[in-house]
């Protein structure tokens, strides 16, 4: 018993020197789904490209009823290029939420005035999708 | 009152009525779980605010607003939808999906 024991362990070494060298990422649908399961990528946040997140804030911006699509820019503030309610301004918050499944806290809700805000906000966001 | 102090209750009473328009809308989406029933609700929520838009007399505004966070308190959803769940497929296991912390019956075994 204990020579079986003396002799696996040049094996368990070696067995080990393998695994430190080799790196083989899981592939394939199973381990795509346990490793999305296990939250590793939630956790490490995953931020969204800036081009991406400016794209979708303003296709939001120009499906609001409220808003004039013309006016909408990347700089363009809510009271004033756009004349938007502070309620208005409420419900832009609230679809931006829907759009890149967040929740925004209130106090950072109400620093959010204009398009470029937003932008910031979403970009710097690690779970925004 | 000077004119410094009754900007600045108006500033307070602006915004007690976004947070007060924000909380009604999140109390919505925990009721009413289905996107299109959601927007209904919520541009009725929105007319009922507007009702109320011109109003002038700071102590109105102020019972107005009592009244209002009142009324979302007593609407207050019993279990409501905690994190945006709007991207995942399914609600049930969302505070797992979400990183949000489980409470486990393996914990109290």
């Amino acid at each position: 018993m204990q020579a079986a024991r003396r002799a696996s362990t040049p094996l368990r070494a070696l067995h080990g020197a393998l695994l430190q060298r080799l790196r083989v990422q899981p592939t394939g649908a199973a381990w795509g789904v346990l490793r999305a399961m296990s939250g590793e990528a939630h956790a490490q946040g995953t931020y969204l490209d800036r081009s991406q997140v400016v794209d979708r804030v303003l296709s939001v911006l120009k499906s609001n009823a409220k808003v004039d699509p013309a006016k909408v820019s990347e700089t363009a503030s809510f009271q004033q290029d756009l004349g938007l309610d502070s309620l208005d301004e409420v419900e832009v918050v609230m679809a931006i939420e829907e759009e890149f499944a967040l929740e925004i806290p209130d106090a950072e809700a109400d620093k959010i005035k204009s398009t470029r805000d937003v932008i910031e906000y979403v970009a710097s966001h690690p779970r925004a999708k | 009152m000077s004119t410094a102090a009754i900007a600045a209750r108006r500033a307070l009473q602006q915004q007690r009525s976004r947070v007060l328009y924000r909380k009604t809308l999140r109390n919505v989406l925990s009721w009413a779980v289905h996107r299109d029933i959601f927007y209904v609700e919520a541009q009725k929520i929105r007319e009922q605010f507007e009702i109320n838009k011109d109003v002038a007399n700071l102590e109105t505004i102020d019972r107005l607003l009592y009244e209002g966070e009142t009324r979302v308190e007593k609407f207050q959803h019993p279990d409501p939808y905690i994190g945006n769940c709007a991207s995942l497929k399914c609600r049930f296991s969302r505070f797992l999906d979400m990183g949000l912390p489980v409470f486990s019956s393996r914990q109290f075994s």
